[in-house]
């Protein structure tokens, strides 16, 4: 008995130890926050123009870590010009895509965590509270009035790549007839692709807004008549992707066109036409932290990003992005002689308020229409 | 932060000055000694395990994050976990799956692995290794092994079987999920089994024929109760590790509309508006469930003494001798077995690296190496793949000392102490990957821990911990004490005792918990993905972010690599293991096994080393 009793005791203290651990680094965070939020309150807002201070500046520091969602293949073709021009900097990329990748931030940036250098969203509702805690610098690209409504996401959060919704089908399983009618929204309820049909979860992944756009606009009752054609169900554009080329499923419903250029490009077996009208969203929009550990190397990679030039790259073959600013014209290598292509037409771009507002609530619905968690 | 060793080492003064003040200055140093090792293991799992456990109840209990300016108590978010269909539905699919997996796989294992021990294939060794060898494949990256053969209307086997005109399978599917779950952790029920197998002596076996006990009736009567320890450690861990699948069930049963805690829970976490507190909450399920697994089986092996079947007596363990008839036989299944679980997926994996995309319309011109030049030309392949050398070898080390610590000293040493240390080292199996790096995010957020290698470190030592403890708690279990008594008694030092005793009785084990640790490092993904950084990212995060961006291929041909380095690591280790066996074996010719040869510390030799 004796020896229990000093055991439990022995466990006692480990029990304190736990607590008095949890109360350090709790209150090692909280006055790192505030420092954080005053330096976002007092950003200044100017014109951000890449020049040779800045660049001494940025080489003098000699590196910066972006935060980034798009693919990693994109990601490192756009590094290798940056680098190309400013070979000095050493530019560490980390992958966190989407809600996860701006909460995530969102802690760190609260907790006073100085790890980021420049944020690469492509959830607009989290970088919409990262911007409100005062996250970001607020600077302006030189090419800001080439932006569209609806591309500058926040103060100093700019995206110069739009993403662009399309139906894509596998080409030995859909007829170029049966494409054409997959122009109208209502193409995909026919009955004859019950069962054949991929979508792409609007809860996990952004392809899958036009099934949350559908029910909004096309018809109160598209989700329910959705759920009725029995479709397989993927949290990631690239298993909807994955499911058309294999042939597993006929047609995949949200994928993006950019991907699917790839795709076709290769020559795999599909094709893709844009529903009408297309829904066309702001994608990888970036903003400098306002805690940025390299911050003139960050001003430096986010000028460049951001730039009208390094938007036309973006449509190289490479990466095969389409660029959002106005009066560049989509120079992608479009698979223009296929029978199924029609240029994309006049695309519907929802606004910060779209998403921050009704998406939550649409995607609540999609959850409880079609059973997803 | 700095008093706190110190208030450790107050409390331990105070302990020990109150053992002294009883029974003399030895008798305290005797009692710190003795519960040394356990007090340090306390310390280390406090820190790693139970710290970011505490915050992940406080996020099932809040109405905000742990580390929001703003929080306040709560039980909705339990509420909603238990009384929700949103959660109840995917529960009830958890519980038959993984009920269903921890029955199969149990079964598999212990059935391979009576074979293998009973009735010796032709070329064991090799078959040992192709056995295990599943285990050196993701279960994600496996999972894009059998879409490639046997997805509908798609898989390579498929068209095949069309084309003979034979019935065609659907992995896609509940059941196909269950297949390859099974596949993949057979190979751990096999190691219990295997392990357990060997250590029964055929003096036990012998003595039932002497009193005219049949095949069937020595199985139930014997072998079934020796082996016990071992089917429960198998089964639990099966089902808790099952139980918080993500991978698998994401891509084989979400689509057709069944989804799994881990499905709820991911989507918890990745769906705007974000939801931790609900995922903390529903990550307290997985807890409860490993926690009752946990319990049943400490309860069915507290009696530890009826299990002891490695005792001081030189006794022959190895195989009987079998039939050419049985060999056969045992060769042919155990050779289909491994084509099924090894040899099939490894060729889908194998085909979707070799192939740009992957289609129902494959033909010769489309084989490429282009995934294997891309992947190479990737510069962020080298440093992931420094990333995971660093973190699986330091497991290697770490899962022999600490594994054989936890199990070795909490059965040796009955108590409290004891059950508290093996209950901590056990807690990680209630906690899925995402929700402990969720939790260890909030315990080291603002510390220099935080973003560092380190925390992937911590993350990873507490996914292979239970693992590796179950694998040498299951050999100690079935050590009988008598031979370090002997070795007490004739004044061998504790640390020669070790050396000499305890160590070569566990050898087996050891490296194969030191395997397995590697292994499951290698692999990780789950924590890995939520705790990397740039600079710290693994070879699992890169495959898992290839496959995000569709780059199937490339994920493909990286897996394989990853396979080869696995492979090679895992195959070292058991030759030097096994060398390492043969000199003993030459040593000690009288004592030696054909299969293990663990019985070299006879009391002979014990008292040999004690002078």
């Amino acid at each position: 008995m004796p020896s229990r009793g000093r055991t439990l005791a022995a466990v006692t203290v480990a029990a304190t130890l736990v607590v008095a651990l949890a109360a350090c680094s709790r209150t090692s965070a909280a006055p790192q926050a505030a420092a954080g939020s005053a330096s976002g309150a007092a950003a200044a807002s100017n014109v951000l123009a890449i020049t040779p201070k800045l660049v001494d500046a940025a080489n003098k520091e000699g590196s910066v870590n972006l935060l980034y969602a798009a693919p990693l293949a994109s990601e490192q073709a756009l590094i290798k010009a940056f680098n190309q021009q400013y070979p000095n900097i050493k530019v560490t990329l980390t992958r966190n895509a989407g809600a996860p990748g701006g909460a995530k931030l969102l802690q760190d940036y609260q907790a006073g965590v100085q790890d980021t250098d420049l944020f690469e969203g492509s959830d607009i509702t989290t970088t919409d509270a990262l911007s409100q805690a005062g996250a970001f610098v607020n600077i302006k690209p030189t090419d800001a009035a080439l932006y569209p409504k609806g591309y500058v996401i926040a103060p100093g959060v700019y995206a110069p790549q739009p993403e662009t919704i399309v139906v894509a089908f596998n080409t030995k399983l859909v007829t170029d007839s049966e494409a054409a009618a997959l122009r109208d929204w209502n193409g995909v309820l026919d009955p004859k692709w019950k069962g054949k049909l991929a979508v792409v979860t609007p809860t996990t992944s952004a392809g899958g807004i036009p099934a949350l756009y559908g029910d909004n606009t096309v018809s109160p009752d598209f989700l329910t008549k959705l759920h009725a054609q029995n479709p397989k169900l993927y949290d990631g554009t690239a298993g909807g992707r994955d499911a058309i080329v294999s042939g597993q499923q006929a047609i995949a419903f949200g994928e993006f066109d950019d991907a699917m250029i790839t795709l076709v490009k290769s020559g795999a077996p599909v094709g893709f036409v844009y529903p009408n009208p297309t829904p066309q969203f702001p994608d990888a929009f970036y903003g400098v932290l306002t805690n940025a550990p390299h911050p003139n190397a960050a001003r430096l990679l986010w000028a460049f990003m951001t730039s009208k030039s390094t938007c036309e790259l973006r449509q190289s073959a490479e990466i095969n992005s389409k660029c959002a600013l106005t009066g560049v014209a989509d120079s992608r290598a479009q698979p223009t002689g296929e029978p199924w292509f029609q240029p994309l037409g006049q695309p519907w771009i929802p606004t910060t308020t779209d998403w921050s507002t009704n998406l939550p609530a649409l995607q609540k619905k999609f959850a409880s229409v079609m059973g997803t968690p | 932060m700095a008093e706190q060793p110190r208030g450790i080492q107050r409390s331990l003064h105070s302990f020990s000055s109150r053992a002294a003040g009883a029974a003399g200055d030895n008798r305290r140093v005797r009692w710190v000694r003795s519960r040394l090792p356990r007090l340090l293991l306390l310390a280390l799992f406090v820190v790693g395990i139970v710290l970011p456990a505490i915050y992940l109840i406080e996020a099932a209990l809040s109405t905000n994050l742990p580390t929001a300016p703003v929080n306040a108590w709560t039980l909705d978010n339990l509420r909603r976990v238990y009384t929700t269909r949103q959660f109840l539905v995917p529960m009830r699919t958890t519980a038959l799956f993984a009920l269903s997996c921890a029955v199969i796989t149990t079964a598999i294992g212990f059935g391979l692995a009576t074979l293998y021990r009973r009735a010796v294939p032709y070329g064991a060794g090799l078959l040992r290794g192709s056995l295990m060898a599943p285990l050196f494949i993701s279960p994600l990256v496996s999972t894009v092994g059998w879409v490639s053969l046997a997805a509908p209307n798609a898989g390579l086997l498929n068209i095949l079987l069309a084309k003979a005109g034979l019935p065609t399978v659907n992995v896609v599917s509940v059941p196909g999920a269950v297949f390859v779950l099974c596949v993949y952790f057979a190979p751990y029920a096999f190691v219990f089994a295997s392990d357990a197998i060997d250590r029964i002596g055929e003096d036990v076996y012998e003595a039932a024929e002497v009193v005219g006990s049949g095949g069937w009736r020595t199985s139930l009567r014997i072998t079934m109760p020796l082996l016990s320890p071992a089917l429960l450690s198998s089964f639990v861990l099966v089902f808790v590790l099952s139980s918080e699948m993500y991978s698998v069930p994401s891509v084989l049963t979400a689509p057709s509309g069944h989804y799994v805690l881990s499905n709820v829970i991911f989507s918890l976490t990745t769906s705007f508006p974000l939801d931790y507190n609900g995922a903390a909450a529903a990550g307290t399920l997985l807890l409860i469930v490993a926690t009752l697994g946990l319990w049943v089986h400490m309860r069915a092996t507290r009696a530890q003494g009826r299990f002891a079947t490695d005792t001081g007596k030189a006794v022959r363990t190895g195989p009987r001798e079998a039939g050419t008839r049985a060999r056969v036989l045992s060769t042919v299944v155990m050779w289909i077995y491994v084509l099924i679980s090894l040899i099939l997926p490894l060729l889908g994996v194998i085909l979707r690296s070799v192939v740009p995309f992957f289609s129902n319309n494959l033909s010769w011109h489309m084989f490429t190496a282009a995934n294997y030049r891309a992947v190479t030309h990737d510069p962020a392949v080298s440093q992931a793949l420094a990333n995971s050398l660093k973190l699986a070898g330091a497991s290697l080390v770490v899962a022999v000392i600490i594994g054989g610590l936890v199990a070795y000293s909490t059965v040796r040493n009955a108590g409290p102490l004891s059950k508290v240390v093996l209950f901590l080292a056990n807690l990680p199996l209630g906690l899925p990957g995402t929700i402990l790096a969720l939790g260890l995010v909030w315990a080291y957020i603002g510390t220099p821990v935080y973003d560092s290698i380190y925390i992937l470190a911590i993350a990873i030592f507490c996914g292979w911990l239970p693992i590796v403890v179950r694998v040498v708690q299951t050999a100690v279990l079935q050590s009988s004490p008598e031979l370090e008594n002997a070795a007490d008694v004739v004044g061998s030092s504790l640390w020669r005792r070790m050396r000499t005793v305890a160590v070569p009785q566990l050898r087996t084990s050891l490296v194969m918990g030191a395997i397995l640790a590697f292994v499951f490092a290698m692999n990780e993904i789950s924590a890995a993905a939520i705790l990397s950084t740039g600079n710290t990212a693994t070879l699992s995060v890169l495959i898992y972010q290839y496959m995000q961006d569709g780059q199937y291929g490339y994920a493909a041909a990286l897996a394989l690599g990853q396979c080869v380095v696995i492979a090679v690591v895992a195959g070292l280790l058991l030759l030097g293991a096994s060398s390492g066996r043969r000199r003993k074996e030459k040593k000690v010719p009288e004592t030696s096994t054909p299969a293990l040869g663990r019985t070299e510390a006879t009391p002979e030799r014990l008292v040999g080393t004690a002078v």
